[in-house]
């Protein structure tokens, strides 16, 4: 399955403690041969807030959830994986570091299309690493895990 | 008063939890699953928590699953949650005193018993910071929740 082809389009967000690491988030993405959309922050503001991106990013992700991701940066990540799985359709798993099978699964049982990254507790290295992992690893499509994500869906429409 | 949920992967230590919580005096109620059950789906429980946490000013809740990955983002479906899933103690406590989370995700495949105690204990411990820009963005979650 060439994962490339299917994911159509990357929107990025962050507040300022991910601005510098999007910046070269978004280099390598392009480099991968994606396309890119970046939703700010665009400058270094101490003052900005987080849900004010990841909202932007999450809104698309949500208008298009099989063939678009969204990554989102922030100081533990875990504030921003918080807005985005507001919007429906998206769902965003957090990494900070530890054992990457956790990308793996994130993606093989999750389905998971957006990425939230602790920043305060990876380096660019890792991060290059799992971004690959992330983006190249297929959703498994097991019954039991389409069931479980069609339990999600039931929560979101209530 | 703290709520517990897990699936099948998450039952063994949910049920050791409750015996951590009963001994820090901790107030908690099961939402189950009751026994294991291998076929059983993480979300279920994550809404039978989520819906109590939200319903109760104070509440916590904790959920276990195998990764937290699952379980967190369908407890944050759940307007009025605000779910993380945690590997060590200080991650959690940091989106405590930022965020006031208030459902704690364990992955128990990828933690030991006493990591586990001590991410609990932080995420018990830890008080939301109110300083006015954590006030400000957890505004703004919860506005996005009442505009949708």
């Amino acid at each position: 399955m060439d994962n490339e082809r299917k994911i159509k389009k990357i929107y990025l967000g962050t507040d300022h403690k991910g601005f510098r690491i999007k910046e070269r988030v978004k280099l390598w993405l392009n480099d991968w041969g994606y396309k890119v959309e970046d939703f700010g922050a665009y400058g270094l503001n101490p003052d900005d807030d987080y849900p004010d991106f990841v909202s932007k990013v999450a809104e698309k992700v949500s208008e298009n959830s099989a063939e678009t991701r969204g990554i989102v940066l922030g100081a533990t990540g875990e504030g921003e994986a918080i807005v985005a799985n507001k919007y429906k359709g998206v769902r965003a798993s957090v990494y900070y570091g530890g054992p990457e099978e956790i990308i793996a699964l994130a993606r093989d049982h999750s389905d998971a299309n957006v990425l939230s990254l602790g920043v305060l507790f990876l380096d660019e290295e890792t991060i290059q690493k799992i971004l690959k992992l992330w983006l190249e690893k297929p959703f498994s499509g097991t019954e039991r895990h389409v069931r479980r994500l069609n339990k999600i869906k039931e929560i979101e429409n209530q | 008063m703290i709520y517990l949920g897990a699936d099948h992967r998450g039952y063994d230590l949910k049920e050791k939890i409750k015996s951590w919580l009963s001994d820090w005096g901790q107030k908690y109620e099961d939402m189950g699953p009751f026994e294991y059950d291998k076929a059983d789906d993480y979300p279920d429980y994550a809404k039978k928590v989520g819906e109590k946490v939200r319903g109760l000013e104070g509440a916590k809740g904790i959920l276990i699953c195998g990764s937290g990955i699952g379980i967190a983002v369908a407890a944050n479906k759940i307007k009025g949650i605000r779910a993380g899933t945690a590997t060590n103690p200080k991650q959690i406590a940091a989106a405590v005193n930022d965020e006031d989370l208030n459902i704690l995700g364990i992955p128990a495949d990828y933690v030991s018993e006493n990591e586990a105690k001590e991410i609990i204990r932080s995420f018990l411990e830890t008080k939301f910071a109110r300083e006015e820009r954590h006030i400000r963005r957890v505004g703004k979650i919860k506005q996005l929740e009442d505009d949708f």
